[in-house]
């Protein structure tokens, strides 16, 4: 089992979606930290470490760009992977995410496959 | 990389198609559409084929079946589609995991990774629970939605309501996504798209824009409803979502981008006015919907199911009935001990706070029902070609959930009838010498332990002659009879009322206000207005703030105590010898303030030995159902008192005239009478 995770999405039902498809993958956290919007992830990444940090992109408040920009300018979550879950994902959009930080890129709708092949690489064993 | 490819059918495909058939039996018919011989037969194949894990499962579940009670559905359909989901996914094995780079794109090609979805949107969308919450919030955002088009139609550059509508229909595409409601899907994509346009500035919006998106609204609403009747099990209306929609989207976002070079995409706020048409004036509390399905919901709310929230308020009720019993116990005199008549005291007002916090849990804010008249004003004053600017006031109010759902119909009925009948055409307002632009105002308020509602308009006002005419031809009202103005305006709600010369396609057929008075007296609500006329109508619709209990008069028959709600009674008195007379055809009848109202005997209707026949002896309780007068005739009138309202339980809940029953001061039960259901009993 492992230890935390982090859900950033403004759609608490898209949390929960995300949270069972990691579970269905095989990936099962002790903790699921929730936050709806980039600056309730920022306050929670201060507070709580984590292992894996999935993001949406479009969110009120701060978006999940300007979130991995605030997280590599303060020193946060260093060494933790984290995806971008969005419907869009262009390609310049897709690049400017990696460029940022992003470790992983999916796009919704996904399964319980794509997390085996596209998260859980980027966790250690 | 394309993980795609490392999914090859590695069993022969009649055991993954009949479990995949399964599986859309269980998604379509949930648990009750698949028997235990369904998974025998699974097992059976399955063990041909020499799987045997796929064999156990399915003979698990054909356990699980034979095994469940009738009542345990819900869990039965969370078991069953898990182990058709292992099933599956066994049968895909080995989709050995590929070796990633540090980063990893999906691939894009929509068949590759819809195949690799489907085990485990399979379990996803075979969720009922899910699917139930999927539509409360996809109706949540589309209500916020709503208020926010309107308040880009005055404000066509506001950056950020551009980007929460986006939000929202992005958030409901994704979700439909996960759940495999492609049609919602296919929908909100195309709006996603037109609303993507506009907000990067590459498509100014028009009144076009601003229509679409709201039909849009309208079908996906419909479409969440269908999805709704779906899992109840029951048969939906055909959607609506088809291609000529989803083409007209995608005009009206390619038609503007052609047109942005030069000036044809004129905005919003300049293109309605000119035309005559409604502009909407929500008031700034608006803005705070903005950031509906953020961190409120994610951490300091949670989503609690009506029926336990009754249930709660029952059993508060009941508290607070035996909490009372206790106070008013005679043995309760004898006990000399003052702590122990201190911590009664104590335990008194915390049931109390407990009662007043539960009634709290149920009331939500009027905001919502005002949107919605926001949203029929902006129609139907371009459909009438009136300018009309609606306000509105104390959205914040707040009122039970149930009365908050009940109001909505006759907010919409009224607001309706003052667009039609109420407000002038602007060349006969500007000869009037009034203002072009009518003014529609909704204020919501509490007064003295009720909710009052105010619709008001400016319009021509209420012709107390003409309404008089009509209910004298109606047969209504007798003439000569002595009417005050409010009485006179009430008229307007009987059924097949109308004074409107011509029917419209908006109201004027005499339905409609007849079923504002039906809705308003189910919700033991009143109506009043005011009017003058030239100057225009105001209508106060005064409700009570919770359903659960009642302010009654306890009368006596007999030995049997019973409660008249205090909404449906008019006046008590004692009849005297020549206010009574027979009249022939219609029975008892007593003259109250020069009208002979029908006397109807409790102790007869309800076979029960009184104190006494005399009309003379007893009292005379004038009550109203309906819009019609009538008398109860009992021995006694003991008191007006409040009661918790309690049902009587599923054999003796129909019984016309009782509406329920009650806990009495004393511990006694006290049945509720229901007017209308004794005002059709009489004969």
């Amino acid at each position: 089992m492992r230890k935390a995770v982090l859900l950033v999405d403004d759609s608490a039902m898209m949390r929960k979606v995300v949270s069972r498809t990691l579970k269905m993958a095989g990936l099962e956290f002790e903790q699921v930290l929730e936050a709806g919007d980039g600056a309730e992830a920022l306050t929670c990444l201060r507070d709580n470490n984590v292992e894996l940090i999935m993001c949406d992109i479009n969110m009120p408040v701060m978006n999940g760009l300007e979130l991995l920009q605030r997280i590599k300018e303060e020193n946060l979550a260093v060494g933790v992977p984290i995806v971008m879950v969005t419907t869009e994902g262009s390609e310049p959009q897709v690049r400017q995410a990696i460029l940022a930080g992003a470790k992983g890129y999916i796009r919704k709708p996904f399964s319980a496959d794509h997390i085996k092949n596209s998260v859980t690489p980027l966790l250690a064993p | 990389m394309l993980v795609a490819e490392t999914i090859v059918p590695t069993q022969p495909a009649s055991l993954r198609d009949r479990i995949d058939e399964v599986s859309t039996r269980l998604i379509l018919r949930g648990a009750t559409g698949l028997a235990s011989v369904d998974f025998e037969l699974l097992g059976q194949s399955a063990q041909e084929q020499g799987n045997d894990l796929v064999a156990a499962i399915a003979r698990d579940l054909s356990r699980q079946i034979a095994e469940a009670s009738s009542s345990d559905q819900t869990d039965l359909t969370r078991i069953l589609s898990g182990g058709l989901v292992r099933m599956q996914a066994l049968l895909k094995e080995p989709a050995v995991a590929a070796t990633v780079e540090s980063i990893s794109v999906e691939p894009s090609e929509k068949t590759a990774s819809q195949i690799q979805a489907n085990a485990a949107i399979q379990s996803l969308s075979a969720d009922m629970d899910l699917i139930r919450e999927f539509v409360t919030e996809s109706l949540e955002h589309l209500s916020t939605i709503e208020g926010q088009v309107l308040i880009l139609e005055k404000n066509n550059t506001a950056a950020e309501t551009l980007n929460s509508i986006f939000r929202a229909f992005h958030t409901i595409k994704g979700l439909a996504g996960f759940l495999e409601f492609a049609d919602v899907q296919a929908l909100a994509h195309e709006v996603e798209t037109l609303l993507d346009l506009a907000r990067t500035a590459r498509l100014t919006v028009t009144s076009q824009v601003v229509d679409v998106v709201l039909e849009s609204t309208d079908v996906l609403r419909q479409e969440l409803h269908g999805i709704e009747i779906r899992l109840g099990g029951n048969i939906p209306p055909p959607s609506r979502i088809n291609e000529s929609l989803l083409l007209k989207i995608r005009k009206v976002s390619r038609g503007e981008v052609e047109q942005s070079g030069n000036t044809a995409g004129a905005p919003v706020a300049s293109s309605i006015s000119p035309e005559g048409s409604g502009k909407i004036a929500t008031a700034p509390p608006a803005e705070r919907r903005i950031e509906v399905g953020r961190s409120s919901d994610s951490s300091s709310s949670v989503r609690i199911d009506t029926a336990k929230l009754d249930q709660l308020m029952d059993m508060v009720g009941e508290m607070v009935i035996a909490q009372t019993l206790i106070e008013h116990s005679p043995a309760l005199s004898m006990v000399q001990d003052v702590r122990f008549l201190k911590d009664l005291t104590h335990l008194a007002r915390i049931t109390s706070d407990v009662q007043r916090i539960t009634t709290g849990m149920r009331m939500v804010p009027i905001g919502t029902q005002m949107q919605k008249t926001a949203r029929l004003v902006r129609d139907l004053s371009r459909r009438a070609k009136k300018e009309i600017v609606l306000e509105t006031f104390g959205e914040d109010t707040e009122l039970d959930k149930t009365i908050a759902e009940e109001l909505a119909d006759p907010l919409l009925h009224m607001v309706r009838n003052s667009i039609d009948h109420g407000i002038e055409p602007p060349e006969e307002r500007i000869a009037l010498g009034k203002n072009p632009t009518a003014r529609i105002r909704i204020a919501a308020y509490h007064q003295s332990g009720q909710i009052v509602v105010e619709i008001s308009d400016d319009g021509r006002g209420l012709n107390r002659e003409k309404i008089l005419a009509k209910a004298q031809q109606n047969g209504l009202v007798q003439s000569g009879t002595q009417l005050t103005d409010n009485e006179i305006f009430l008229l307007i709600f009987e059924a097949g009322f109308s004074t409107a010369d011509k029917v419209t396609d908006i109201s004027g057929r005499g339905v409609g206000m007849d079923v504002v008075r039906k809705h308003v007296q189910k919700l033991r609500g009143r109506i009043d207005i005011q009017s003058e006329q030239g100057k225009g109508t105001t209508f106060y619709l005064k409700l009570p703030l919770t359903l659960a209990i009642i302010e009654g008069l306890v009368i006596v028959v007999g030995d049997q105590r019973y409660i008249v709600p205090i909404y449906s009674t008019k006046e008590i008195l004692r009849p005297k010898a020549e206010m009574l007379s027979t009249v022939q055809g219609r029975g008892e009848m007593a003259m109250v303030h020069d009208t002979l109202l029908p006397i109807v005997r409790l102790h007869r209707r309800f076979e029960m030995k009184p104190r006494t026949t005399s009309l003379a002896d007893g009292m005379l309780v004038v009550v109203e159902s309906e819009g019609r007068q009538f008398c109860l005739f009992v021995d006694e009138v003991t008191g007006k008192q409040e009661v918790v309202i309690k049902s009587l339980g599923e054999s003796f809940k129909n019984i016309p005239g009782i509406a329920g029953c009650a806990i009495l001061g004393d511990g006694r039960v006290g049945l509720i009478l229901d007017m209308d259901g004794i005002s059709n009993g009489r004969s």
